[in-house]
């Protein structure tokens, strides 16, 4: 089991450390659709760059980077990965 | 139109995955692009002969990262790959294009398509970007797992085409059925066997394809919606009810279960397929760094659109002034050849200049394409969507709205249909509603006009030309409307997030000159199209209300002004005089409605003045100038002068911007809602100046 200072929501995460992907609070539509670009529940995750003024997150998946508003990221629970969780 | 005994195959592919290079590559010249039915998706075909199967006909379907239809171009590909498609025949097999430096993510829909049961190839493009990112790709391996043929490929390069054409062509020769490479638990299976089974019985699925059809519809949670089931509404939905009950009972969330059960058959086959040498990833961050800072991103992004604009208005003036001549040359021609009469005033007057009028900013609109496809194609758009989404969502855009709207700056009709990179219905609709209030090109000659006119040539402060300010006025007037209606019709009428939830960043590629090309011609030729039916149509309408009825010699109004056109004008007078416009504005307006630029040619023929080059409207002006009221006094005075410009900045006076937003929202109601919003807020704001202007004494 994580303890709870593990987890937190996907914009409140550094740039650059490491961590998985949890439970999305979005609708069952939003769910889908983030769940086949790639963001599945155990994923490993890194944010690798935060816009200015409250913009888009950038983040790393699966090889691939994607934007995501903040307002999304901020309903996307991770849990902070052991150090070396990077990529598969 | 489809000949059914040519073999259809179909092409499919996540976004960047190089499918359109495979595709041209394979057909070359032999293209056709059309719109499927009833959307706005383009569809593209075209011809390839094979060696043994002989011609066959591809289909290029639009990128999707997802068989599960939600967005149009997904229902497209959806209809198409499973045969329902009424104006496709069921495609004899499927050609699916991944990106093998992204396999993680690719995967996904390619293990969705084996799904489909349908025999199956895999085109593994991108090797070279593999190479470089330090990816060893085993496709032996890979071919194992997928349970069908996988050709590597360098598309961009030409690689691997010959072995693609002889996989294809054997493929052809003895189909065989794909299989799904995710075999469901009992845990998932067991919930799903009564939706599978009624799927089959109602022959909505084959065998093959039922469990992963009924899988995906268990996860999609407005699949009962979709055209195909709606029908099955009933008998179905207390099923899938059911079958989500019982996931959710068992601790499972049905909306993530495919893409889960997917995903875990992905990251459990890659140590296998591929080795990781090491994240070469550097040189595309190094770049994001500059290109998405706050500071330098937006430097940079200052740069490439003035770039853009100053080689838009610098290379294409030269080939506008030569078709330009060439219609003037056209029209000469037919002057001699067809005698005097209506059938030569039909030719030159309404065919020539009309198509000509329209035509003359085909170099302004090919060069935009050009350069939308430059950006699109290098990966270049999502980083702009990066940098401007907080500041443009704001007012209700989406962050990709930016270049369609700075496109719109040279002419709205180009803008519009670069709007097809925003993939949400909602934020893609503001786009097109909004662009047409950028200042085009096609308003520069109305305002030369008027404020060469009315606005005297001082020096404000010594230094500030008057008639610049004004018109920098006018432009400054166009954009903050459209920021005002974005986030107006953002909070009425099409209100709700925007729901681009996640947007891919693809990674810089150089566009080859062949793809752009390509891009900048099929786009250019259905401009072109448009403007030999449509246009050309409604040239001839503005012909016909400006020539007829026959002028009566015996009267002493001016042939215009006894026409349908003028007689509009005067029916139209009520509605203008509260303006300030008289029925002659109103012929003009009237006129102008084909394309702006009109308003001069109008003015002229009303004015008596000839105007031959708008460029040289010195003549013009002075006849306006002198113009005087029923009280002598000059008629064109700045205000009134300014409130025609100011109707020119809302209104919505071009024909062309309507056929193409007719096409790309595919709904007549929206060229009408947009018209009537802009055309009612030209008058709105004109009829409150003029009438604001009275007691001030402005007048």
């Amino acid at each position: 089991m994580q303890t709870a200072d593990t987890t937190l929501q996907l914009d409140g995460l550094g740039v650059g450390q490491p961590a998985r992907l949890g439970a999305m609070v979005l609708s069952p539509a939003e769910q889908q659709r983030m769940a086949e670009m790639g963001l599945t529940a155990g994923t490993p995750v890194v944010v690798t760059k935060r816009s200015h003024w409250g913009g888009p997150l950038e983040i790393r998946v699966r090889g691939c980077k994607l934007s995501l508003r903040r307002n999304v990221a901020r309903h996307i629970a991770v849990t902070r990965a052991p150090e070396g969780g990077g990529r598969d | 139109m489809i000949e059914e005994h040519i073999p259809h195959v179909a092409v499919a592919g996540n976004p960047n995955s190089g499918k359109s290079t495979i595709f041209n590559g394979l057909t070359g010249l032999r293209q056709k692009v059309s719109n499927y039915p009833g959307v706005t998706v383009e569809k593209h075909g075209g011809a390839l002969t094979l060696p043994r199967t002989g011609d066959i006909h591809l289909m290029d379907l639009p990128g999707t990262y997802s068989l599960n239809p939600r967005s149009l171009d997904e229902q497209v590909t959806h209809d198409v790959l499973m045969g329902l498609d009424e104006d496709v025949p069921v495609p004899r097999a499927i050609l699916v294009v991944l990106d093998a430096s992204n396999l993680d993510r690719h995967l996904f829909f390619a293990s969705q398509i084996l799904s489909l049961g349908r025999p199956t190839l895999i085109a593994l493009n991108m090797m070279d970007a593999c190479a470089k990112t330090g990816q060893l790709v085993r496709v032996d391996q890979l071919a194992r797992r997928l349970g069908v043929r996988v050709v590597p490929m360098t598309a961009s390069q030409g690689l691997g085409f010959d072995e693609l054409r002889t996989a294809l062509d054997e493929l052809l020769q003895s189909p065989l059925p794909a299989r799904d490479t995710v075999e469901l638990p009992l845990s998932i299976a067991g919930p799903l066997a009564e939706l599978a089974t009624l799927l089959r019985d109602h022959d909505l699925a084959t065998a093959a394809s039922a469990p992963g059809e009924a899988l995906r519809i268990i996860c999609t949670p407005t699949s009962l919606d979709m055209p195909r089931l709606k029908p099955w509404h009933a008998p179905l939905a207390h099923v899938v009810e059911d079958a989500r009950a019982q996931l959710t009972a068992a601790g499972l969330n049905w909306p993530t279960l495919e893409a889960e059960l997917r995903y875990r058959w992905i990251d459990s086959i890659l140590p296998d397929v591929r080795t990781l040498q090491q994240t070469a990833q550097a040189h595309a961050d190094r770049l994001d760094h500059w290109l998405t800072h706050p500071v330098w991103g937006l430097a940079a992004l200052a740069v490439v659109v003035v770039a853009m604009f100053g080689a838009i208005f610098w290379l294409a003036r030269p080939p506008m002034d030569w078709i330009k001549e060439l219609f003037g040359l056209l029209a000469e021609l037919v002057t001699k050849v067809v005698p005097p009469g209506q059938i030569q005033s039909l030719l030159t007057d309404g065919v020539i200049a009309g198509v000509g009028g329209v035509l003359m900013f085909l170099p302004q609109i090919m060069l935009l394409f050009l350069f939308i496809a430059i950006i699109e194609d290098s990966g270049y758009t999502a980083r702009i969507a990066f940098l401007l989404d907080r500041l443009m969502s704001k007012f209700g855009l989406h962050g990709k709205a930016f270049i369609p709207l700075f496109s719109s700056f040279a002419c709205a009709v180009p803008g519009i249909m670069a709007a097809r990179t925003i993939d949400n219905a909602r934020d893609r609709l503001i786009t097109i509603l909004v662009a047409p209030l950028m200042c085009c090109s096609a308003r520069w000659p109305v305002y030369l006009l008027l404020a060469g006119t009315v606005i005297p040539t001082t020096l404000l402060f010594g230094f500030l030309p008057l008639q610049a300010l004004v018109l920098g006025g006018l432009v400054l007037l166009g954009i903050l409307a459209a920021i005002a209606f974005a986030w107006g019709f953002r909070k009425t009428l099409l209100r709700g997030p925007s729901t681009t939830l996640a947007q891919e960043l693809p990674p810089y590629r150089l566009p080859r000159a062949r793809t752009l090309l390509h891009i900048m011609w099929e786009r250019s030729a259905l401009f072109l199209k448009k403007a030999g039916t449509v246009i050309l149509l409604m040239s001839v309408l503005m012909w016909v209300l400006t020539t007829y009825p026959q002028p009566d010699k015996s009267k002493t109004a001016s042939p215009l002004e006894q026409s349908f056109a003028g007689q509009l004008g005067r029916t139209l007078e009520p509605a203008l005089t509260p303006l300030g416009f008289d029925w002659r504005i109103g012929i003009a307006m009237v006129s102008s409605f084909a394309a702006r630029e009109v308003f001069v040619s109008s003015m002229a023929t009303i004015y008596g003045a000839q105007v031959t080059d708008p460029h040289n409207m010195a003549d013009l002006q002075t006849h306006l100038a002198a113009e005087k009221d029923t009280e002598g006094k000059p008629f064109f005075t700045p205000l009134r002068g300014i409130n025609i410009m100011l109707f020119y900045v809302l209104a919505m006076q071009c024909v062309s911007t309507m056929v193409v937003v007719r096409r790309e929202t595919g709904a007549m109601k929206w060229v009408l809602f947009q018209w009537a919003y802009m055309t009612g807020a030209a008058w709105l704001l004109c009829f409150a100046v003029w009438q604001l202007a009275a007691p001030l004494g402005w007048r």
